[in-house]
């Protein structure tokens, strides 16, 4: 018994955003949409991500553009990429339980960074070039997220993720 | 030509280009990485006007013109269609592809349908199927901008179709010339105008809609009819249904049109871009028809039906307003053709090449071959310009019919029927597409767009279910799709106002809990 209480409360150190949202206001943004039910936060996990910030030029009609900088934020259990605004992240003690395994590894997700660059910039800037980008940046990070449970009258539940940083939430 | 025209066409072209150095070299970094990132610095009205300017083709300007002067109101049925083509198409498709094609991790529309039907052979004829009937599509802008070009510059019609392709080329291979939010914006605005001014200067010109009627039903009533000129489609219901499917449903089979749905921001975004749209599309929906209509007054004598909607605007704008409409409607056609070529480029690189050729492609190497792609298309495409150019209207039907009878019901189940199955994808894309060409081809009395689909939807059902042992749907897609849709306990509220864009991390931490 003892065991297992030690192995649930085993702290690790990663790169983390820091958090914006508190427990209790995880709480009170699913209650806004589900008054009908008892809401209660179950845990705080963390979420694995290779951040990439990369600085990057295109050619146009116009010439070579200024250099500009895309953070990328790869998911490591799905492998899919997005570009970011800019964040910041720290050194956090965390529990190790609470951390969810990555699935694909890091050259794995620098190479899914760059066809997503590419893609993102022949796509919505129009222009038929690579962009020229180099890695400035990287490293893994996680992101924290509320795992809310939401039960109605008829004892039928469901599960919401909140985001700890923008307050966004998804239905799991 | 008109001097006054060219040398306001001229100056046009002046501040857009200066508004794409100023926005490109001056705007900052931030406007270009927001660009990047989608467009999401821009508001949902300047995205939505943006996004539904950009959809008017040399097919607008064009095809629904020469519909509405040789046809009459029968034309309007293709409108009826359309008006509310937006808001069926985001209401079936919408806020559940969203989320599938997000769960899935798709770039691409084609790749999403590999990943929900998976199989080789689903990215392999998907793909080059849409290769092939996008070429066309190209071919009818490449054929609008030539026409085009010709009335703005008064050169023959070969060197301006050379022109004007080579203006396309050039800034699909170049870029950024439309690249920027701002010069999309203002371009769009002045079509807006443009074609409000158009439409009320012709109103005025034939003294409002009862005195047109009038004046057309002294030269042939039968224009007035809804059956057609000479009541060419009298009780043809299967045309009449065929007209209003092709742009209510056939956008479904667009893959360039597909792909907005996934890169919708929240269902928020969908209902307004649906309101957006539904009122865009009563008024610039309907007015290239009624342009066309009003033409059969106007310009009696016009020796090419496609001309109607630029010989009005010649006829009765002032010459310098004619010069910036012209070059607005210009910019639109290149505009609709340039993101045709790219999205033939990357069907052609990625879905094709990667997949099947070279899985170890580079970006770079991937961009070569979309560059050379669109070099093939764009040359091919001015060769068949040039000596037997189709008319934009039948090719712009064509391509919307087999498209829209190949993939429609692949997308549409995709997302509402757990059943739908790789055998049955398959067989209703290449049976829909084959129907549809067929009946296109051999002159047939059933409407290819009808025919087409209602073949589709047989065998996507039929087989789908007569192959649910032997080819199952997997699981992780009847789990992605459960996430897609969302059933059970969860208040309307709460899933409307959920964030697409956390479904991914959604579905990973399922995987998780599921481990």
């Amino acid at each position: 018994m003892s065991n297992e209480a030690e192995i649930d409360t085993v702290k690790i150190l990663i790169n983390a955003i820091p958090s914006e949202i508190e427990q209790n206001e995880a709480m009170s943004i699913v209650l806004k949409y589900s008054e009908q039910h008892s809401v209660q936060v179950q845990k705080k996990i963390y979420y694995p991500y290779y951040w990439v910030l990369f600085s990057y030029t295109v050619k146009t009609l116009f010439g070579r553009s200024r250099s500009t900088k895309a953070s990328c934020l790869v998911d490591l259990i799905n492998n899919q990429a997005a570009t970011t605004d800019k964040f910041e992240f720290a050194e956090t003690q965390v529990i190790k339980d609470n951390v969810l395994e990555h699935d694909y590894t890091e050259e794995q997700a620098i190479k899914t960074a760059r066809t997503y660059l590419t893609h993102a910039s022949i796509h919505n800037m129009k222009v038929l070039f690579a962009p020229d980008s180099e890695i400035l940046k990287q490293s893994i990070v996680y992101k924290p997220f509320w795992i809310v449970k939401c039960t109605n009258r008829d004892r039928h539940s469901f599960k919401v993720i909140v985001d700890a940083v923008t307050g966004k939430f998804q239905v799991l | 030509m008109n001097p006054i025209v060219l040398i306001f066409l001229v100056f046009y072209y002046v501040v857009v280009v200066a508004i794409g150095f100023w926005a490109i070299k001056k705007g900052g970094a931030k406007d270009l990485e927001g660009y990047l990132l989608g467009g999401r610095k821009v508001g949902p009205l300047v995205t939505a006007m943006t996004l539904q300017s950009t959809s008017m083709s040399g097919y607008m300007f064009l095809g629904g013109g020469s519909a509405g002067y040789t046809t009459g109101y029968w034309s309007i049925w293709y409108a009826v269609g359309d008006i509310g083509g937006g808001v069926v198409n985001l209401s079936i498709l919408g806020r559940r592809m969203r989320k599938l094609s997000k769960i899935l991790g798709s770039l691409t529309s084609i790749e999403y349908l590999e990943h929900r039907y998976p199989h080789a052979a689903t990215r392999l004829i998907s793909g080059g199927l849409s290769v092939f009937l996008l070429f066309f599509y190209v071919l009818a802008q490449f054929i609008a901008g030539g026409k085009g070009m010709a009335l703005v510059t008064g050169l023959p019609y070969g060197a301006a179709l050379a022109i004007a392709v080579g203006i396309i080329m050039l800034y699909t291979f170049m870029g950024g010339y439309f690249a920027v939010a701002y010069t999309d914006f203002f371009q769009s605005m002045v079509m807006v105008l443009g074609m409000i001014w158009i439409f009320t200067a012709t109103l005025i010109h034939v003294g409002g809609f009862t005195a047109v009627n009038e004046a057309i039903g002294n030269i042939d009533p039968t224009y007035l009819s809804i059956w057609g000129k000479d009541l060419a489609n009298r009780f043809a219901w299967s045309d009449l249904l065929g007209a209003v499917l092709i742009f209510s449903v056939g956008y479904m089979g667009w893959p360039h049109v597909v792909t907005r749905h996934m890169a919708m921001a929240s269902p928020k975004t969908a209902r307004l871009a649906a309101v957006y749209s539904t009122i865009w599309n009563l008024f610039f929906v309907t007015a290239p028809y009624l342009l066309g209509i009003f033409a059969i007054i106007v310009l009696p004598n016009l020796a090419d039906p496609e001309m109607a909607i630029f010989t009005l605007a010649e006829e009765l704008l002032p010459a310098a307003v004619t010069g910036i409409v012209m070059a607005a409607i210009m910019a639109a056609i290149m505009s609709t053709a340039d993101s045709i070529l790219l999205q033939v480029g990357t069907i052609a690189s990625r879905d094709l090449y990667q997949r099947f050729f070279h899985p170890k492609a580079t970006d770079k190497q991937m961009v070569w071959v979309s560059r050379i792609l669109v070099a093939v298309v764009g040359i091919v495409g001015l060769i068949i310009a040039i000596f037997n150019p189709p008319g934009v209207f039948a090719v712009t039907i064509f391509t919307t019919s087999v498209l829209g009878s190949a993939f429609m019901p692949a997308y549409v189940c995709a997302v509402w029927w757990k059943k739908a199955n790789t055998p049955g994808a398959l067989a209703s894309i290449i049976g829909g597409a084959i129907t549809a060409f067929l009946l296109e081809k051999l002159g047939f009395t059933i409407n290819p767009m009808l025919g087409g689909l209602v073949v589709s939807w047989a065998l996507m059902i039929i087989v789908s279910h007569a192959t649910q042992k032997s080819h199952p749907v997997a699981d992780h897609i009847i789990k992605a799709m459960d996430e897609a849709i969302k059933l059970g306990p969860i208040p309307k509220d709460m899933l409307a106002k959920s964030d697409f864009n956390l479904a991914q991390e959604a579905n990973g931490i399922n995987k998780k809990i599921d481990k």
